[in-house]
């Protein structure tokens, strides 16, 4: 048998016994088999000496072709067992990717204050600057100086908690007004929110106590229009860019004009629904011109100066924003409704 | 305040809806004025019939066989009322009508007798309370009209909200005056004209006050041979329809003149007035009068009465006595028309609990000058009703005439308030169609009619004006609202600040009552002489303000284990407070509490129990990201458990908080099988802290010595003792100090422990030596031996 033939039933074998590997061992054992030290071809090529002069350098090219060619086999197939392995490894290490990842806890900020600060930051991008005010207030700052005539039925021990004399429970925020106007000149424009109480019997829209949140503005001509100018902007900001507004007049002591502020219905945009008792319109808060009387009582000159002031209460804006009907939700302080919220 | 809208084009003709009008009152203030459903439902099958015959029952002697024409038909009804007649007109309940009584009205054998129909008192056909004689119908109705048309009840009702400064629209003239000025209406308002008796007045009746300040004005007049006697059909259901009760035709007549005036007026017996002598006066203290609802009232000197000379006969504006009540047998009466001071009003009404239509109206205001008026409008209604004499003449004591009240208005300066431009005549027109009066000229001199008390200053008048403008016609002027640069106060920012890494934490805000009982306060001794109670608390549960964030955390710790709430983690930052005499404090603090698993389970970890190194972990996390140094000592308050609680000390020995676990017996009152941990915290270093900004420190260029020490000492000895001793050796060389590992049992010996501490010395500007290191290692180890009787623990 000639060389050729030989080194081609090499070349056939190898390739054969390189494709049935399985391991880098079979891989191995392939290689010493026929082109290691003593492998099949390596001895083949040894017998180079033998061919005539004239074919030596033929025949040798053709060996060294098929030396390299079964050495590129064996790398590419080692190659290939190498990939599989470790594909293996990493398949024993397969996680049930569904199953829930560890929980992280985050907690909840409370519907009512969490509402209050969108409301402060709306107002703060409006110019107001928050403050706050004390809780326990005196009569004068609640009453008087508010222009609460002395018989006026909030001042009753039955509306409202005493706690020294002339020391009252604030029953709204506006009092600040008065503790902001003696402390500073105009321009003046503050909100300020904080806790206020009330001798209501609690049931689903009443509560001993609860959050309001206080504006005011005075300046030189201020108006009943900027007024409503600026709660416009609040209520796109806090319910939406296609919340619209109505004004109708009312009655405070402490403002003249008076007038509440309705927002178009959150459910039904104004058709009539059960929220809004088919009329629209949903109450929001109590605003109005800061009274004459008011600014006489801070030391303003009340000839010089105009302002407005509106007072809301925050519960109210959050059953509205979560959909709550009883606000007593709010305080039972229930972790499945809070976390849910 | 009810407004029957039929009742209303009385005083001014509208062209619109109920529904528009409504629109139109909430408009001009108001509120929530809606068409109140129809309430007549229950009349569908009540008709007018006539009874044509009336025979005596064979079978029983108080019965009657009534036969009832209804015009297509005519029934049987068997009826028990004293004042069956033939002829007479009746409300009839056909069978299927369900009666005021309950009753359903059936074809019923009574007594052998069949009846098919059911001839009805008030209370039967859902009128009035009066039961014991048939409603008597206008004869000339005709049979088998519809009983809500035959009277008059067949008209949409609107119910308004009054605010309180508005008295003069507690009337339907009031409510009338609103609307004609809005449209531009004519008010019409009808002339009485009580026919006049020869009698004068002056010759029959005194009238003294003895306090012109609480009732600067009294009118009376007097009406005789009056029948006093149930309303008439027709006029018991316009009282329907106002909402107020059929008491007799006087009574009635003066309330609906009340309904439509706005003006209470009060009927008295005459013949019960000793001497007929009306004195207005203050109560004595203690004096007793009995109200004509039967209850005694206890009176004292603020109190307000309408007397004889022997008696108190009625509470001034607040409610009449039982011994002038106008009865059957009353034949002479006094009406009274009065003024009285809102404030005294308001206070009786309070203190005596008595919530009656006169009180709620002379609260709010009633029109001095409208005395007269409403005098003879009642005088003649009684008349009408009852055809009594009117006696001549009328007692008006009206010591302090008032001049008529002016108010000067700029009409430049009210646009410059509403941010209006409105033309100076449509300012006068507005203000002329309410009813005022007004002189033109660059300033107004607008009068203002005596039934507006509430306008009192231009701005009042500002109001007026944008009321009939339109509120919605004046413009939302945003510009200005962007003008300005606002800010938020330090203390809110910090409380923000704390909100948001708390949450971040994974607790979760509450917001716990501030009022609280002082029986919780004292299960945490938490209640002070310096605590601040409020003087009228509704209930215990609520009377004293909360002194610590702690009982409102533990209640809401416990509240959620009951709900079944494996793991919780709140806070709350809320205010406290005290009292050092007539001072107020208050102050925020912030309250964190755990309890049950340190997270929910899950597949992934173990899920333990909650523990004080948890809640401690929070609170210095707290700290270190506002830059606040503190030492937890040892100790707490009471109600901690007493080897689990450690007080906070700041720097400079000042106390900053508690962090503990709450003692299991007071656990066990609130029925939690839990261990509870707390921490309050003092606001102000947090709110202090927040200005300060710490400077960024250079990376170490020169290397730094890595050291585990690891000390035996006694069980009773501290971790913190250690450390300190290893801080103060190390002095500024200490760049991080950590407590890596606590360790009991073998091979440490019995009640000790060992505690190892990862220690990184490092000095910044060269490279420390290790031998320098080895030194104060030395120096520790000998203070831990001689101070702490410990050894360093050899590897
Ligand atoms: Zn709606």
């Amino acid at each position: 048998m000639d060389l050729q033939s030989e080194a081609a039933r090499i070349r056939e074998a190898a390739a054969k016994a390189i494709k049935t590997c399985k391991s880098i061992d079979d891989v191995d054992a392939v290689r010493v088999k026929y082109i290691g030290r003593r492998g099949e071809l390596t001895l083949l090529l040894r017998k180079l000496g033998e061919v005539s002069p004239g074919q030596r350098k033929e025949v040798g090219k053709m060996l060294n072709a098929i030396k390299d060619e079964i050495s590129s086999l064996l790398a590419e197939r080692r190659k290939e067992i190498e990939t599989a392995l470790k594909d293996e490894t990493l398949r024993k290490e397969t996680i049930d990717v569904t199953l829930p990842g560890r929980r992280v806890r985050i907690g909840k900020l409370h519907p009512t204050l969490r509402i209050l600060n969108e409301i402060i930051d709306v107002f703060v991008g409006l110019g107001f600057t928050a403050v706050e005010g004390p809780e326990i207030e005196t009569e004068y700052n609640n009453f008087d100086a508010l222009n609460f005539p002395p018989w006026h039925p909030s001042r009753d021990d039955f509306d409202s908690f005493y706690v020294g004399d002339g020391y009252v429970l604030r029953t709204h925020t506006s009092p600040a007004q008065v503790r902001v106007m003696k402390s500073q000149e105009p321009p003046v424009r503050v909100v300020v929110p904080g806790r206020c109480y009330r001798r209501d019997t609690p049931d689903a829209s009443h509560l001993m106590s609860f959050f309001q949140i206080e504006g005011l503005y005075v300046d030189h001509d201020v108006s009943l229009a900027d007024l409503k100018g600026t709660l416009a902007i609040f209520a796109r900001e806090i319910f939406g860019p296609e919340t619209k507004i109505r004004f109708r007049p009312h009655y405070f002591p402490f403002t003249e004009p008076s007038a509440e502020l309705d927002i178009s219905c959150l459910v039904c945009g104004g058709a009539g629904c059960r929220l809004c008792k088919q009329s629209g319109w949903l109450e929001v808060l109590g605003c109005g011109m800061v009274h004459p009387n008011v600014f006489k009582h801070v030391g303003y000159d009340h000839k010089a100066v105009t302002g407005f002031a509106f007072g809301l209460g925050v519960e109210r804006i959050a059953m509205l924003k979560y959909g709550i009907s009883d606000i007593r939700t709010l305080y039972e302080n229930d972790l499945k409704i809070l976390n849910s919220l | 305040m009810r407004i029957p809208f039929g009742w209303l084009q009385n005083f001014v003709k509208l062209d619109i809806s109920p529904q528009e009008a409504c629109e139109q009152l909430i408009m001009l203030g108001f509120s929530d004025a809606e068409v109140i459903p129809n309430e007549w439902d229950c009349l569908d099958n009540f008709v007018v019939g006539r009874a044509t015959k009336v025979e005596s029952h064979p079978g029983d002697d108080h019965l009657k066989i009534v036969d009832v024409n209804l015009g297509y038909t005519t029934l049987k009804s068997v009826c028990g009322a004293p004042n069956v007649v033939t002829g007479g007109a009746y409300a009839v309940a056909l069978p299927g009508a369900k009666l005021g009584s309950g009753q359903t009205v059936s074809r019923a054998e009574i007594s052998g007798v069949v009846s098919e129909c059911v001839l009805c008192s008030g209370w039967e056909a859902w009128l009035d309370d009066s039961r014991d004689s048939l409603l008597e119908l206008d004869k000339d109705l005709v049979p088998g009209t519809r009983l809500i048309e035959a009277l008059g009840l067949d008209e949409p009702v609107i119910e308004v909200e009054v605010t309180p400064n508005r008295g003069d629209c507690l009337g339907l003239v009031g409510i009338a005056r609103e609307l004609a000025a809005v449209f531009g209406k004519e008010l019409i308002i009808p002339e009485p004209a009580p026919k006049y008796g020869s009698k004068r007045i002056e010759d029959l009746v005194d009238v003294e006050i003895h306090d012109e300040d609480a009732c600067p004005r009294y009118g009376a007049m007097v009406l005789e041979k009056v029948s006093v006697r149930p309303s008439r059909a027709t006029l018991r259901a316009q009282l329907r329809l106002a909402g107020l009760r059929a008491v007799n035709n006087v009574v009635d007549a003066a309330n609906l003149v009340m309904f439509e005036t706005g003006h209470p007026l009060h009927a008295f017996d005459l013949d019960k007035i000793e001497e007929a002598h009306v004195i207005v006066r203050r109560a004595a203290e203690g004096e007793k009068i009995v109200g004509i609802d039967g209850a005694q009232y206890s009176l004292g000197p603020e109190d307000l009465v309408i007397a004889d000379p022997s008696k108190p006969i009625a509470i001034a504006g607040v409610i009449g006595g039982e011994n002038s009540e106008v009865t059957s047998t009353t034949r002479r009466i006094l009406i009274e028309g009065a003024f009285f001071k809102k404030s005294v009003i308001w206070r009786m009404s309070k203190r005596l609990a008595i919530d009656s239509e006169a009180a709620y109206r002379f609260a709010r205001g009633v029109d001095i000058e409208a005395i007269p008026y409403v005098l003879a409008q009642a005088a003649e209604l009684i008349q009408d009703e009852t055809s009594c004499d009117v006696c001549r003449g009328r007692i008006d004591v009206y010591p302090g005439q008032r001049p008529p009240r002016y108010v000067t208005a700029r009409p430049k300066r009210i646009n410059r308030l509403l941010g209006t431009a409105i033309p100076d005549q449509e300012i006068c027109d507005y203000l002329e169609r309410l009813g005022f009066g007004v002189s033109p000229g660059r300033d107004l001199e607008v009068a203002v009619p005596t039934r507006r008390g509430d306008v009192e200053s231009e701005v009042d008048i500002a109001e007026e004006v944008a009321r009939l403008y339109g509120y919605d016609r004046i413009r939302a002027a945003e510009e200005r609202a962007c003008s300005a640069h606002g800010k938020v106060s330090s203390s809110l920012a910090t409380q923000s600040r704390l909100r948001t890494l708390l949450a971040g934490m994974g607790l979760t805000e509450v917001v716990t009552d501030s009022m609280v009982s002082p029986e919780v306060l004292n299960l945490f001794g938490m209640l002070p002489s310096q605590a601040v109670d409020i003087r009228n608390p509704v209930g215990v549960g609520a009377s004293v303000l909360r002194t610590g964030l702690v009982p409102g955390i533990v209640e809401v710790l416990v509240k959620n284990e009951h709900r079944g709430e494996e793991s919780i983690a709140v806070f709350e930052i809320g205010k406290i407070y005290d009292r050092n005499n007539a001072n107020f404090c208050e102050k925020y603090r912030v309250g964190l509490g755990l309890s049950g698993l340190n997270e929910p389970r899950i597949w992934c970890c173990n899920a333990r129990q909650f523990d004080f190194f948890d809640l401690k972990g929070m609170v210095e996390a707290l700290l270190r990201q506002f830059g606040l140094e503190a030492a937890f000592v040892p100790g707490g308050p009471e109600f901690l458990h007493l080897g689990r609680k450690a007080l906070l000390r700041g720097i400079e020995g000042n106390e900053l908080g508690f962090v503990g676990e709450i003692l299991p017996d007071l656990c066990g009152r609130y029925g939690s099988r839990r261990r509870l941990y707390v921490a309050e915290l003092e606001f102000e270093p947090f709110l202090e802290s927040i200005s300060v900004i710490s400077k960024v420190s250079e990376r170490p260029k020169y290397p730094g010595v890595k050291r585990d020490i690891a000390v035996i000492v006694s069980k009773t000895v501290l971790d913190s003792d250690v450390r300190r001793i290893i801080l103060e050796e190390g002095g500024d060389l200490v760049e991080s100090l950590e407590t890596f590992d606590v360790y009991e049992g073998k091979p440490v010996p019995e009640n000790h422990k060992s505690l190892a501490y990862a220690i990184v010395f490092r000095d910044r500007s060269r490279t420390l030596k290790e031998v320098e290191v080895d030194e104060i290692q030395k120096r520790i180890e000998k203070r831990i031996n001689e101070e702490l009787k410990g050894t360093l623990r050899k590897e």
